[in-house]
């Protein structure tokens, strides 16, 4: 499949309108500097050649330069992986906590007010154009409000001693820099497009983990278990919960991976200067080598998570294992 | 068939309330030009962002358009780009997967490796890059959202495929002669078509979303087109002013998206006999 990948994104720079050499010279550009460039560029070489030097770039980090900033790609996009991931995983973790809560609540308490809430986030959430919750949460908490900023990752007038070496800020200011107010600040503008970006997972897992301890607060063992006389609580943490979650833990890993292109639309929203925003403005510039570069390093990643997910099944679920002995 | 699902209909509460929804977004639709007497490109007035009136319901937008039929024919226009793409969703999926199904062997493998590969993909990733490489228009948008939701329907026709050619009726079909393609045509496809029914409702709101951001990221060709992502992209490039804006055409986009998404659980639990027992 990587090598799928890898072609594809090769071929993602032929298929794209417009000419390279034209966009690095400028209209001023006559066909000898043209030609001279697409040689200097090995434009003018055989398809595979060029490919097989593409993934040895690609292997060694190389990415080649933006033809329309004349930026090392590499460079750029050491600064907007870990935006991505830092934004991606804060949403996981929120969209996790609420989702999970919410869908027990409901499961235990059905048809009270929690279920209604659980069923009214779980419609909404997958329904929701997350631009537009962007938009109206950015509009009442950083505008009307002022609790929160309107974007960017930090305020850099600020914090201009700042100067992160990697681009996990938060992990920087935590343990490089020791600093519980820039904590503070990057969290302040991390709090809003996270929670933005994970409503539409929160949704999902709120719906799975309710339909899922529903379906295991029905089985046998648990009215066994109550007739027993254990309590209420653990019947539902001891006994419910380690079944019920096993679906829903091993869903995370997918949701994880489609929050990447969910990063797509909050970063613009948020002005987050992320992968998913890199992709934008490579599209609007048709920049071939970004969207190139981008397009194999985000579906590496959705690949490989989707792997540790399925690796993950037979880890968590003890069944799954014992199958696999025999 | 029909007169069983509207039963159903009767006690299904929220899918009640998604025919509602996607009713009313038809209706307006389809009398959008009775229902104004403004065209969606037509400008009104200079007064940008105008307050709602008697005569403008909903105000004026940030370019001097009556925002009620720019609102009415995005309708027509979501509705329409929506449809074209679940359809060509449908259509690519259906034939890869009923191939898939069918023929076994290397077609199965060779068509199940290029859905894999599809699916290696974000979904909404994929659709902007193939709008890089098509160009930005309303038009590619349905072709980048088709076949980037193609991969589904793929999957769900090869299992169904799967499912009902392993019955008595088509080893019959098979013993008396029948073709290949008659078999699949007239035998095996029309009795896959119900959870197809499903997953094209649940589409068209994943199809809706998909467009809309797709052109709330400029990636919809003309900004002036009637279309309900690019009112809101309109809107949210002026926030002070335009968020009365914003708001209308989001709102539009959930209550649609939610329509659909009621309508195809409640589809969902109508095929699922242990819901029907409950």
């Amino acid at each position: 499949m990587l090598i799928a990948i890898s072609i594809a994104s090769f071929l993602l720079l032929q298929a794209l309108p417009g000419d390279p050499t034209a966009a690095l010279l400028g209209q001023q550009a006559t066909e000898e500097n043209m030609a001279s460039m697409r040689h200097e560029l090995g434009l003018d070489r055989p398809l595979p050649v060029q490919y097989i030097d593409f993934v040895g770039d690609a292997l060694q980090g190389d990415f080649g330069r933006s033809y329309f900033t004349n930026q090392d790609v590499s460079t750029e996009l050491k600064q907007r992986i870990p935006a991505t991931v830092e934004l991606a995983l804060a949403a996981m973790i929120l969209a996790t906590i609420m989702g999970v809560s919410l869908g027990i609540l409901a499961s235990i308490k059905p048809r009270s007010i929690w279920d209604f809430i659980c069923l009214f986030i779980a419609l909404t959430g997958v329904s929701m154009p997350i631009f537009w919750l962007g938009f109206l949460l950015q509009q009442l908490f950083a505008g009307d409000m002022g609790l929160v900023p309107f974007g960017g990752r930090f305020n850099e007038a600020g914090w201009q001693g700042f100067q992160p070496e990697t681009g996990f800020y938060i992990y920087e200011a935590i343990f490089t820099y020791h600093s519980p107010a820039l904590t503070f600040e990057l969290l302040h503008h991390l709090a809003l497009p996270a929670f933005v970006l994970a409503t539409v997972p929160m949704a999902l897992i709120a719906r799975m983990t309710r339909a899922s301890m529903l379906e295991v607060l029905d089985q046998d063992y648990i009215r066994t278990a109550r007739a027993k006389g254990l309590a209420s609580t653990p019947v539902v943490v001891r006994h419910a919960m380690r079944n019920a979650l096993i679906p829903v833990i091993t869903s995370i890993g997918t949701q994880f991976g489609y929050l990447l292109g969910g990063a797509v639309l909050t970063e613009t929203i948020f002005n987050w200067p992320g992968m998913g925003r890199y992709v934008v403005d490579a599209v609007i510039r048709l920049d071939g080598k970004p969207l190139q570069a981008s397009v194999l390093i985000i579906a590496t990643f959705f690949v490989l998570i989707n792997l540790l997910t399925d690796i993950s099944y037979s880890i968590i679920d003890p069944r799954l294992r014992h199958r696999g002995r025999k | 068939m029909i007169r069983d699902f509207l039963g159903f209909l009767r006690k299904h509460r929220p899918a009640q309330v998604g025919v509602v929804l996607i009713l009313l977004v038809v209706f307006a639709a389809v009398l959008a030009p009775v229902l104004t007497d403004y065209g969606p490109k037509d400008p009104v007035s200079y007064n940008f962002f105008e307050d709602p009136s008697s005569s403008h319901w909903l105000g004026l937008d940030g370019q001097g358009y009556d925002l009620f039929s720019r609102i009415v024919y995005g309708a027509r226009t979501t509705l329409r780009i929506a449809l074209l793409a679940t359809l060509l969703a449908m259509c690519l999926g259906g034939v890869m997967g009923s191939l898939a199904g069918y023929a076994g062997r290397w077609i199965d493998l060779t068509v199940m490796r290029v859905v894999d590969f599809m699916m290696s993909f974000p979904s909404f990733l994929l659709a902007v890059v193939m709008v890089a490489i098509l160009g930005k228009s309303l038009d590619n948008l349905v072709l980048a959202v088709g076949i980037v939701g193609a991969p589904l329907f793929a999957r769900q026709v090869r299992a169904e495929v799967l499912r009902v050619k392993a019955l008595e009726y088509v080893e019959s079909a098979r013993a008396l002669g029948y073709s290949n393609l008659r078999i699949l045509l007239c035998h095996v496809l029309p009795n896959c078509l119900t959870p197809l029914i499903v997953l094209a409702t649940l589409g068209m709101g994943s199809a809706i979303l998909d467009v809309a951001g797709l052109a709330f990221l400029g990636l919809g060709g003309d900004p002036f087109d009637p279309e309900w992502g690019l009112i809101l992209k309109a809107g949210w490039n002026s926030p002070s002013k335009g968020a009365f804006q914003v708001g209308v055409a989001g709102a539009c986009i959930l209550g649609t998206v939610l329509g659909f998404n009621l309508l195809g659980d409640g589809l969902r639990d109508w095929l699922d006999p242990r819901t029907r027992l409950k």
